[in-house]
This record gives C-alpha cells, structure tokens and sequence, in this order.
C-alpha cells in the first residue's frame, strides 16, 4: 500500500484530510469566536468574521455568575478523585499483576464489565442513599463517585503496565534488602510511571467533563462547571455569549494537557490497548 | 511466622480499600434497583408497597418504552456505523502521508477531550434556526433553512451529527494506531501475488485490524448506548419524544415524575441488554489470550 503514489492521488488525499480537519475544528473556534464577541455581534443571519473583540462575556461568567467558584469545584473533585483512582488501582491491578491469585482473572473480568454499566442505572439507588446519609451536595458525595467511575479503567491500564515489569527486577530488588513495600517504590514505581500518567490524565479529563451524577448530587454548594454552564441555558433565555464563555474555559486547560500528553492519551483511551 | 502470615494476606490488604468501592457501588445499587423495581417506589413517599410484576408489564404496554429502545437502536447503530466508516477511511489516508499525520492526529483529539455538555451547547447555537451558523452554510451550498432541533425529522439526525464529529476521531486514531503496528510482510507477499489495492485491504489490513476493530467498536457501542448528556443540552428528548433514548426516559420517570420503581425495571432491561451483549462478545474475543499478542 506504500508504493505507486499518483501525484494527483496525494493532492486528493490531502484535500479531504484537510477538508475533514475544519469540520472537526470549526465548532471550537467558533465557540471561542462567540465568546469574544458583543450580542450584536453574536446573532446574525450572516456570520461576523471581523469584530471588536470583547472580554464583557468572560467578566460577567467569572465576576458576577461564581463561574470561578464552578471551576474550582471542579478542578478539586477532579484531582482528588484522580489521585484515588491511581492509588486504588494499583492496590488492585499490583496484586494481580504479580501474584497468581486464585479467580483473578474472573475479578478482573468482573472489573471490566463495570465500565460497560450505564451511569443511568447507578444513579437511582446512589441518589437514594447518599439523600438518607446526607451525602447530597457535598464534596465527598461527588469524589467517591468519580473515583468508583475510573477505578475500572485505571485498574486495567495499571494491570498492563505492571505485568510488563519482568519480575525478576523485583526479585532482586528484594534480594538486595528492600521489603515489597520498599521494593515496589524503588524499583517498580519508576517503571511504571507512564502508565500511572495515562491513568491520572483519563481519571481527571472523565472527572472533569462528568455532568450526570454532578447534575443530581450536587446542589448550590458543590455545583460544577459542567453543572453551572447548563443554568445559562434556561426555557426564557439562552445566553450563548456566556455559554461560550463558560464553555471555553471548561475545554481550554483540558485542550492543553491532552496536547501535551498526546501519546498517554491514546493508549487510555483503548484502556491500553494501544500502548502510548 | 508472622512474616509468613503477612506474605499471604498482605496482598488482599492492598487491594481492598479499591475492591470495597468497587462493590459497594456496583452490587448494592443493582440489587437495590431489582428490589425497588417490583414496588411502587417514591423518594418522597412513606409507604412504598410491593406490588409484583406490574412495573415490568406496565413497561411492556407503555408505547414510550419501546419508542425509547427504538431511538436507542437507532442511534447507537447509525453512530457507530458511520464513525467507525468515516475513521477508518480516514485513518487509511492519513497514514499515507508524507507529512502533516502528527498535525491532523494532535487536531482529532480535541474533539474526544471536549466535555459532552460543552459539545451539545456549542451545537444546539450553531443549529439555531435564525441564527445558527450551519444553516449560513446551508444556504451557501444551496439547501434551505432548517429548524433544526425542533423538526420531528431532523432533531435525531441533529444528535447522530454532534456524536459522529465528537466520536469519529476516536475510531480514526485508534486505527491509525493499528495500522501503524501492521507490519509490511504481508503487503510485500500480497503484492507480489498480484494483489489488487481491494484485496489487500480485504486480506490483508482487515485481518490484520481485526482485534483493534472489536475494541473500537465495542467502546463506542458502550458509550453510544448511555448517551444523554448531549441530549440534556439539546433536546431534552424532544421534540415530543423522537430523541427519548432508554438513558433519557429512566432520568424522566426518576427525576421528573419521581417514579422511582418504574425507572428502576427500565433500568433492569437496560442491564439485561448491555450485559448480554457484552458476554456474546466476550465469548468472541478472549481478553487475557490477546494480551500477550499485542
């Protein structure tokens, strides 16, 4: 297939690549395009290419709407359920990985199939109980509930990267001195580092876009920016100035840590199917 | 002695402070939803009486159900049809060329990184009927103005469209991942026997792919069926109801109408199906063989 390449087969090639890349980039800067703009600017039948650039959307979002108080939720629930996710997925992923449990592959099995399970069906019974407890809009109510959605996928990301350490590395590791739990951070941590990157990345991008369970767990005091974003929309008025306000800094800092870690990104995406 | 003990059971202390979460937020919910799924449950009321198999044959008869399964059907199968054929086409002529393929690939993740919220507001502005920017571009290629999300017709295409630009990128890198891992063996020997362009896509590239193409389409297929914060934001599963998917109705009768029991036998079928389809693929492909392979 590398061979015999018509000159004007590349330049076809090349048109519906580039062609196919404005339809995926278009909508994003269109929002940030919107998010610039004055009203008058925003809602017209012919779309304004050339304006006067305006900061009025974000003031309002961050000044007088708590969007900043949004964002910081988010970023706090998103990075405390990350770092559980990681440490209680090498808890599991540790053990299997280097000893032969008895039904470990039928736990891990099980493991996986709680991906597949539709948030929908979760959310009735822990609705209920967390009301009972008085968990309802409170932090930890949403950091365990994220760290329960990315334990599955942090579990089997980790699970590859620890069988692909030879175990002898550790063998001798032990042989030198170390305890397991000395070993595993002197020796296996190190080794492993690129798949606890992929699984952190996951963990927070999947925490940080979440708008399901922080839609019914969470109230006036924990809201998210996911959450808050969605009360500019309401039945009288939709304020799409705003929404593309709000909206760009909910994609901007996840845009940028996914085009830095590219790689860890793929191979997280296919749970390690791909290796990043 | 004590060393002994701690080698045989220190591993099950490490991992269960994960194993419990994992548990606790899987088994509980799914026997408490059996349970609540046979009474007439409210969150709001006292008595919540027992009452049988009424909720499942209710379910059976009510009209809005088997519409939700169809909008689901349909939705899950054109998504992943068409993201799985415009990646794959995609991916092919991406990993043809010379230059530019780390460029598009780093431009095709956005798309994947975007909260669904953000990607459904962002399109139900720009499939605004007066001053939606696709109805601009519309006109500019000559077709008239459409009202998108509220037309009966267009308002489940309006959904499909925001899934595949959001998701089409996810099937296109991850075949170009497997394509990038073929080997030129078999195109050499393919090639050698005289093999026409379509046969060594056919023989050769697809076979190849066969284990990325399941994981693709499986991952899709899963998210794809739980579709609903995009909807949230777009057409709250109207009009009337041509965008209710299963995901969509359980939210309505839990939240809406607070019918807890009825939501909760919604909830059961749901689980009925995501769970046998997923061990006929299991059955299909064994995880733990092709680990070692890849």
């Amino acid at each position: 297939m590398r061979h015999h390449r018509s000159k004007s087969g590349l330049t076809l090639q090349y048109a519906i690549v580039i062609i196919a890349m404005l339809c995926f980039v278009f909508p994003i800067v269109w929002m940030i395009l919107t998010s610039l703009k004055n009203e008058n600017d925003a809602f017209t039948a012919v779309p304004k290419w050339l304006f006067a650039v305006t900061w009025d959307n974000y003031r309002t979002v961050l000044v007088e709407r708590e969007f900043a108080r949004f964002l910081l939720n988010s970023f706090l629930v998103s990075a405390i359920s990350t770092v559980a996710s990681v440490i209680l997925g090498c808890g599991i992923a540790y053990p299997f990985a280097r000893y032969n449990l008895k039904g470990g592959k039928n736990v891990l099995t099980w493991i996986l199939t709680l991906r597949i399970v539709p948030p929908i069906v979760s959310i009735l019974p822990i609705y209920l109980v967390f009301s009972k407890i008085g968990l309802l809009d409170s932090y930890i109510a949403l950091v365990l509930m994220y760290t329960f959605m990315n334990l599955p996928l942090a579990t089997w990301l980790l699970y590859g990267f620890f069988k692909d350490v030879p175990g002898e590395i550790e063998e001798s590791a032990l042989v030198d001195g170390n305890t397991r739990f000395t070993a595993f951070f002197r020796v296996i941590f190190p080794i492993i580092g690129p798949g606890l990157v992929s699984a952190g990345l996951l963990s927070f991008i999947f925490a940080w876009n979440e708008f399901l369970f922080a839609n019914i767990l969470s109230g006036p005091h924990v809201r998210t920016a996911p959450v808050g974003l969605n009360e500019y929309a309401t039945p009288v008025s939709v304020l799409w100035g705003q929404i593309a306000a709000a909206g760009t800094m909910i994609i901007i800092p996840i845009a940028i840590i996914t085009l830095i870690l590219q790689r860890k990104m793929v191979s997280g995406l296919t749970m390690g199917a791909v290796k990043g | 002695m004590k060393k002994l003990r701690l080698a045989r059971t220190g591993p099950y202390l490490v991992m269960a402070p994960g194993m419990i979460l994992l548990l606790l937020f899987s088994i509980y919910p799914v026997l408490f939803l059996l349970k609540i799924s046979f009474q007439e449950y409210s969150p709001i009321s006292i008595r919540n009486p027992f009452v049988g198999f009424a909720n499942y044959t209710n379910l059976f008869q009510d009209h809005n159900f088997w519409n939700a399964l169809k909008v689901t059907a349909i939705f899950v199968v054109s998504t992943v049809a068409l993201e799985f054929a415009i990646g794959l086409a995609l991916a092919i002529i991406l990993n043809r060329l010379p230059i530019g393929q780390r460029l598009f690939q780093s431009i095709v993740l956005l798309p994947i990184a975007m909260a669904p919220t953000v990607v459904g507001l962002m399109f139900r502005f720009m499939m605004n009927e007066q001053y939606g920017v696709l109805n601009y571009f519309m006109e500019l290629l000559g077709f008239s103005r459409q009202a998108w999300l509220s037309d009966l017709h267009l308002a489940l295409p309006a959904l499909i469209i925001t899934d595949i630009w959001q998701w089409t990128p996810f099937m296109m890198i991850i075949l170009l991942a497997g394509l990038k891992g073929i080997p030129d063996e078999p195109y050499e020997a393919a090639s050698i026997d005289g093999a026409s362009p379509w046969q060594m896509f056919r023989y050769v590239t697809i076979p190849q792919l066969s284990r990325i193409i399941s994981i693709a389409l499986l991952l899709r297929t899963i998210d794809a069926f739980r579709i609903y914060d995009t909807i949230y934001m777009m057409t709250k599963g109207g009009p009337i109801n041509v965008t209710s998917t299963l995901s969509w109705i359980v939210y309505d009768q839990g939240f809406k109408f607070l019918e807890f029991g009825y939501g909760a036998a919604i909830c059961v079928v749901m689980l009925i199906i995501v769970v046998s389809f997923i061990s006929l693929i299991m059955k299909r492909m064994n995880l733990f063989e092709a680990e070692g392979s890849r």
